[in-house]
């Protein structure tokens, strides 16, 4: 396309300010190349917005959170999710309406009636609960937040059984589940690269022992694993060690698919010309996998570890409904939707399955980004 | 519930049973002179020549039972669910197939296979007396030889059964004789006086996979080392792949597990629980009639459905798919279930709370060892109390229990003769942080570190409890957390631990516990069975006051550690409970109660909600089942509630 | 190639032996052993047993035996092919397992069907259609079909069925065909129950086969050939037919191979949710319960089978894209 623009340039000047476009193409390294690409899809690039708010969560979940996430309070148990109101007239005056329950003496089922008039105020940063930002420095300072902390708080995503704010435990939860997907991916991607790349590219024994480790990893359902690692960890390790120790599981498992992939992969390059003529050029093997074959897949690598997060993430939910995953009182998306796993909330407090719609728009998110990110990164994709 | 009984009435009839053996008048005579009637699926079966007619199958003195509303009509399904052939209670709850059996309200014991049990004077010898002429369900006679196989080949064999159980055991250790008088008659003769003798008899069916002490000795001969061929008896292991004929017996002894084996209860198995359904059917040969001489029971069927899930049986409950069930109902559910009542009509609700004791208790190990300094403090009564009355129980109340049941200790129901009365159920229970506060600085916990923990004293480490809970049987985990929030409160950090079950179990048994929730159930049998309150019960299924006890009293005191005076004195009111009168065990329960809760060995929570099989779903259509009922494990429930004579309208 | 397959049968064996070591060891892995969940189980009902009963039980249960002298006796009975016994269900293990498998596999093969019926039609729309409004619609709901847990997906379901229709979702059968001996009428009562379950496990799978298919087929689209075969001005329709639907579709079949253990295992997790008699609820229970030649025997066929649909999976693979060799 820039040939044939330049050959049909009138004029020197223009001339020039396309070669200088052009000599910025052929100078940008590949990354950049692939970034300017990938700014072109706009879903993916919303949902990489997503995606960088979600972990700006995972940074900062108390600061986003109204309320400690622990707080019970019996008398505020499955309160729906109330509705924010931003305009007061013409003033912006966002607030929320208050709510009296009160528990129906038939059904025992708390009831609450919204009063839309008297309303409790919400403000960007408020003042609530005290905690410290990354370990470094105390606050008190909240994203969100009504003023008045002891009487009137703001739920905007309902309550639980106990009495908790939801949004603020979404919060945690995000926090937890969005890390387990990210470090085992990051673990996986480093084994099934390798252990892959070795296997498709020396192939011989190394290719036939790596294979049946994958089988055997493979056919080994997680389930038994779970069980014996929950029960064989150290009781006395604090949630953030088991999570990571089940983290590297997942990860010491997860890799195999990956692992067949880059294989294959790497079978079918190593007929190719390009690595042919590497290899008479009298480059190592070394040399040609890391330099020539794996920039070659890593479109591929990209693809399927955007698509590995969302299943470690579901892996992780479904592990916590059969009671075996992270445990309360951890909070984990998982968690957070073994909780509502039951015919109580299904029936009478829906809102509690928000965390499965979490659980949705990360997943697509990650696999809208892997999508952009693999097709900007594909070399015969334009 | 509690003022549905009066309870001076009550002592009295306990009393009485208790003494006598035998309750009611009954109303033999009046029933011999009758003519029966049965079943129209039976009745065609004599026609077709393939049973003997009714009056053969009743024993001479056929069992009265007296219905809840009226007498009923015969025929239908009795739908229920099951969780697998781990759930075998299941069915021993619903036919409670023992001799004798507690009656509905669980403060009496009546006379089921036996037609009477009496004790002699000195409450030494035990003459069980069984129902003439009463048949297994293949027909074939039921007599005393049925007692003394079981105690002769299974009791007194020591490839069968390796250890005594503790109500067949002399206090020297020496087994109970057991004899038989003549083809209906057998005696227990104690060396010593034994006044739990019927109570413990209302338990002798095959729950929890025991042996009855009565068992079809014609049919389970075959499956004996003692009477067997062997090489046939090898090659019958062999097939069933089991590896002795001890495992075999067992087997086939349960008769979920076997169709094949005859039983003497209402219903008798038709598959096996380790089927998809499991059926039960009407037995022809059950010995008990209505007041109209109608041959129970009523309902032709039985069917157990099986659930991979409580959550899908809860939804069947839901559809009105289950015509009664009680267990595995989830407390939680009951908004759902009282809503959709309302609206689908297909079922209703009733409660049956818990007998006593408490449905969620904090216990501390008192014996923990492996931090000497936490054991210690474990140890001091006035630290417990206190942390019993930092304990918000009405939020508790509020948020896991739907606001049902009350505050308690662990001790019996209200309306039970042992109750010690409210002052010793409600002691330390009131919401008092001021005063816990006061209590734990009192004994010297007074540091605190920045975050306002409380240090050990002359330490800068941290007070540390954890609490091990079990996210199976009821709101635990909840409750949990909600105490650790109120205990860290008044500065005493404590951890939440969600475990699985069989690890729980597991780290009670080897004193790895600090700290437990569970419940005291069986609050109303401190006697019998394996009562909480003893020390030396302490295995598996009991609480974790202090697991090294029970190593002193195994060990003779050589091994584990010397249980403080308080324990000692519980154990010596328990034994002296065994052989005292009927009055005297009401006082000696209530010394027992006493000092449980002010020494305070176990921190109750709340009692008396329906938790444990106590939300109930019933057709519409289903009559004569009580509205209040015992609801208790030793009680059998629903068995108590006499489903033989429920019908459908 | 035929040498390289004789190659891995002889390596099965071997294989299987690493497997039994790998599998009871791990089923024996977690704390406590059948007695304790037994009795844990036993407790949940409220009752408590006394020390005798616990000797009699282990009695009862043949657990006196130390665990090396169990694994040994396993291994030897293994190799006779005696599965051994069920500790819960006091019944031979081959019986158990042979009793659920049918179901097993008749709901699996229903899933497979709608997964690929419904996949591969939809991945070649959007491959032909890329960015059109039904490709958009079809690409947001695979999207979400992968992202939904399927046990979520379940209880909404079985929730929703009851609570709109007044019907019940769960199991596969009404009561009264649950022990009847296969008929046309219960074949009819399977029908009108297995689709839910059939949708519930199938969606994910569909969902993620529809992407894959699409994938390919647009990589395949996009080579020369194809433009050249649409210059001679070849119908659209047998232009894709023709040649890039059947190469992009050959690594997809090339995994069928890999269904095979899947047929067997039964969906574990929503297969428990929705009360399905098939061989998931069987093995969790087994492992939860620690009832541990029933886990282990499961385990161990479904390994054998993972082993064998890998090796059918390679061969295929090899097949249909001789590019690969398989020898070095």
């Amino acid at each position: 396309m820039a040939d044939l623009r330049l050959e049909q340039s009138p004029g020197r000047g223009l001339a020039a300010t396309v070669s200088e476009a052009e000599e910025r193409v052929s100078l940008a390294s590949n990354w950049k190349l692939i970034w300017w690409r990938f700014r072109k899809h706009r879903l993916a690039m919303i949902s990489g917005v997503v995606l960088i708010l979600f972990y700006t969560v995972v940074l900062f979940p108390d600061f986003f959170s109204t309320q400690h996430p622990e707080d019970t309070d019996a008398r505020l148990a499955f309160i729906p999710t109330q509705r924010v109101r931003l305009f007061e007239g013409w003033r912006l005056r966002p607030s929320v309406p208050t709510v009296t329950g009160r528990r129906n003496p038939v059904t025992l089922r708390m009831e609450w009636q919204v009063d839309e008039t008297k309303r409790i105020p919400v403000r960007l940063f408020a003042r609530g609960y005290r905690y410290r930002v990354l370990g470094l420095f105390e606050t008190d300072i909240h994203f969100l937040g009504s003023d008045d902390v002891d009487q009137n708080r703001a739920y905007l995503l309902g309550t639980d059984r106990l009495g908790r704010d939801q949004w603020s435990r979404l919060m945690h939860g995000t926090r937890t589940s969005m890390t387990v997907g990210l470090i085992a991916v990051t673990l996986s991607v480093i084994l099934g690269a390798v252990l892959g790349g070795i296997s498709g590219y020396f192939g011989g024994w190394l290719d036939l022992v790596i294979q049946r480790l994958i089988e055997i990893l493979q056919s080994v359902p997680t389930i038994p694993i779970w069980l014996a690692m929950t029960a064989a960890l150290p009781q006395d390790w604090p949630p953030q060690k088991v999570f990571f120790a089940i983290t590297v599981i997942l990860a010491l498992i997860g890799w195999t698919t990956l692992g067949r992939e880059v294989r294959g992969r790497f079978l079918s390059l190593r007929e190719e010309d390009f690595v042919l003529a590497a290899e008479l050029a009298g480059c190592s093997r070394s040399r040609i996998i890391a330099r020539h074959m794996l920039p070659a897949v890593t479109s591929h690598l990209i693809a399927t570890s955007t698509l590995a997060i969302p299943v470690l993430i579901i892996s992780e939910t479904s592990l916590s409904y059969l009671g075996l995953g992270i445990r309360p009182p951890a909070i984990s998306w998982g968690v957070l939707l073994q909780e509502a796993q039951n015919i109580q909330t299904v029936a009478n407090a829906p809102w509690l399955l928000l965390p499965g719609a979490f659980v949705i728009i990360a997943v697509l998110a990650f696999n809208l980004v892997g999508d952009g990110l693999r097709d900007a990164a594909d070399p015969y994709g334009h | 519930m509690r003022g549905r009984l009066d309870r001076g009435a009550l002592v009295g009839i306990v009393v009485l049973v208790l003494a006598l053996g035998t309750s009611i008048p009954s109303p033999q005579a009046m029933a011999q002179t009758r003519t029966y009637k049965e079943a129209p699926m039976l009745a065609e079966q004599v026609r077709a020549g393939k049973l003997p007619p009714v009056a053969q199958r009743l024993p001479e003195d056929p069992m009265v039972v007296p219905t809840v509303e009226s007498v009923g009509q015969y025929g239908g399904v009795w739908r229920r669910g099951f969780l697998g052939p781990g759930d075998f209670n299941n069915y021993h709850r619903v036919v409670y197939d023992a001799l004798v059996r507690y009656s509905p309200d669980g403060t009496k014991v009546d006379m089921k296979l036996a037609s009477s049990v009496q004790p002699s004077r000195d409450f030494t010898t035990w003459t069980v007396r069984l129902r003439k002429g009463a048949k297994w369900s293949d027909g074939s006679p039921f007599t005393a030889d049925d007692i003394m196989f079981w105690y002769n080949d299974i009791l007194l064999n020591k490839d069968v059964t390796p250890a005594l159980p503790g109500w067949m055991r002399n206090r020297d250790g020496s087994a109970v004789v057991v004899r038989k008088v003549d083809d209906i008659t057998v005696q227990w003769v104690y060396k010593e006086a034994n006044t739990t003798f019927l109570m413990e008899l209302a338990n002798k069916d095959s729950g929890d996979r025991q042996f009855a002490a009565f068992l079809p000795s014609r049919y389970l001969k075959r499956f004996h080392a003692a009477y067997a061929d062997k090489a046939q008896l090898d090659r019958m292991v062999a097939d069933a792949k089991f590896k002795t004929w001890v495992e075999l017996l067992a087997a086939r002894n349960h008769p979920p597990e076997n169709p094949e084996r005859p039983t003497m209860a209402a219903w008798v198995p038709a598959t096996r629980i380790s089927d998809q359904l499991f059926v039960l059917r009407r037995n022809p040969y059950y010995v008990g009639v209505d007041s109209a001489g109608n041959q129970l029971p009523y309902i032709d069927t039985i069917q157990f459905k099986f659930f991979a899930d409580a959550q899908a049986l809860n939804l069947a409950a839901i559809a009105g798919q289950l015509d009664q069930q009680d267990r595995h109902i989830n407390i939680v559910n009951y908004p759902v279930l009282k809503e959709r009542e309302a609206k689908d009509k297909k079922y209703r609700v009733i409660l049956w709370p818990t007998f006593g004791g408490t449905d969620a208790s904090v216990i501390l190990n008192q014996t923990y060892a492996k931090d000497p300094e936490l054991g210690r403090l474990f140890q001091n009564k006035d630290f417990r109390i206190a942390l019993s009355y930092a304990i918000n129980r009405n939020e508790i109340k509020e948020s896991t229990f739907l606001g049902l049941g009350e505050p308690r200790q662990p001790v019996a129901a209200p309306w039970h003769p042992y109750f010690p009365g409210d002052a010793v159920a409600k002691k330390f229970t009131e919401f008092r942080a001021d005063e816990a506060n006061r209590m734990l600085d009192a004994i010297g916990l007074t540091r605190k570190d920045a975050e306002g923990f409380r240090l050990f004293p002359g330490t800068t480490r941290r007070i540390t409890i954890e609490i091990s809970v079990v996210p199976a049987f009821g709101p635990w985990p909840d409750i949990a957390q909600l105490v650790a929030k109120n205990w860290q409160a008044v500065g005493i950090r404590t951890i939440v631990q969600v475990r699985d079950r069989a690890l729980h179990f597991q780290m009670r048994q080897s004193n790895d516990l600090q700290s437990e929730i569970w419940n005291n159930d069986t609050s109303g049998f401190p006697f019998t069975g394996v009562p909480k309150y003893d020390p030396r019960s302490l295995l598996y299924g009991t609480l974790t006051t202090g697991p090294l006890w029970k190593a002193w009293y195994d060990s003779g005191g050589k091994e584990g550690a010397e249980p403080p005076a308080e324990v000692k004195r519980l154990v010596e009111l328990i034994d002296t409970g065994k052989s005292a009168n009927p009055q005297q065990q009401v006082r000696i329960a209530k010394e027992l109660f006493q000092i449980w809760v002010d020494n305070m060995m176990e921190i109750g929570i709340i009692g008396l909600t329906p938790m444990v099989q106590g939300v109930v779903v019933l057709n519409p259509r289903l009559r004569n089942v009580p509205p209040t009922l015992g609801n208790d494990w030793p009680l059998r429930t629903p068995g108590n509630a006499r489903p033989e004579q429920w019908f459908y309208r | 190639m035929l040498r390289v397959v004789v190659q891995r049968l002889l390596l099965l064996p071997l294989l299987l032996a690493v497997f039994s070591i790998l599998v009871f060891a791990l089923v024996q892995a977690p704390p406590g052993d059948f007695l304790t969940s037994y009795i844990a189980t036993l407790a949940a009902s409220g009752s408590s047993v006394d020390q005798a009963q616990v000797e009699a039980l282990k009695v009862q249960f043949g657990l006196d035996q130390p665990f090396a002298v169990q694994y040994v006796r396993w291994m030897q009975n293994l190799l006779r092919g005696d599965l051994g016994l069920s500790l819960e269900y006091q019944r031979p293990n081959a019986e158990l397992i042979g009793e659920y498998l049918v179901l097993t596999v008749v709901l699996a093969l229903f899933s497979f069907v709608f997964t690929w019926l419904l996949a591969i039609p939809a991945g070649i729309y959007s491959a032909t259609h890329p960015r059109s409004p039904l490709d958009y619609v079809l690409t947001v709901l695979n999207y979400i079909g992968v992202a939904t847990p399927n046990f979520m997906l379940a209880l909404i379901l079985m929730w929703g069925a009851f609570s709109w229709f007044g019907i019940s979702v769960t199991g596969l059968f009404s009561p009264e065909y649950i022990q009847a001996p296969w008929s046309l009428a219960r074949v009819v009562d399977l029908l009108r129950h297995i689709w839910v379950p059939m949708i519930v496990i199938g969606i994910a799978g569909t969902a993620r086969l529809t992407r894959i298919m699409r994938a390919n087929l647009l990589d395949e689209l996009n080579k020369p050939y194809v433009i050249t075969a649409r210059a001679k001005g070849l119908s659209e329709w047998r232009l894709v037919l023709k040649y890039p639907v059947r190469v992009a579709i050959n690594p997809l079949v090339s995994t069928i191979g890999w269904y095979l253990p899947q047929l067997f295992s039964g969906s574990l997790i929503v297969a428990t949710v929705m009360n399905l008699p098939n061989i998931g609820p069987l093995l969790l229970r087994a492992l939860v319960g620690q009832d541990m030649y029933l886990a282990g025997s499961i385990l161990m066929i479904y390994a054998f089978l993972t082993v064998v649909g890998t090796l059918l999976s390679d061969i295929f693979l090899a097949w249909v894209d001789p590019r690969i060799r398989m020898e070095q």
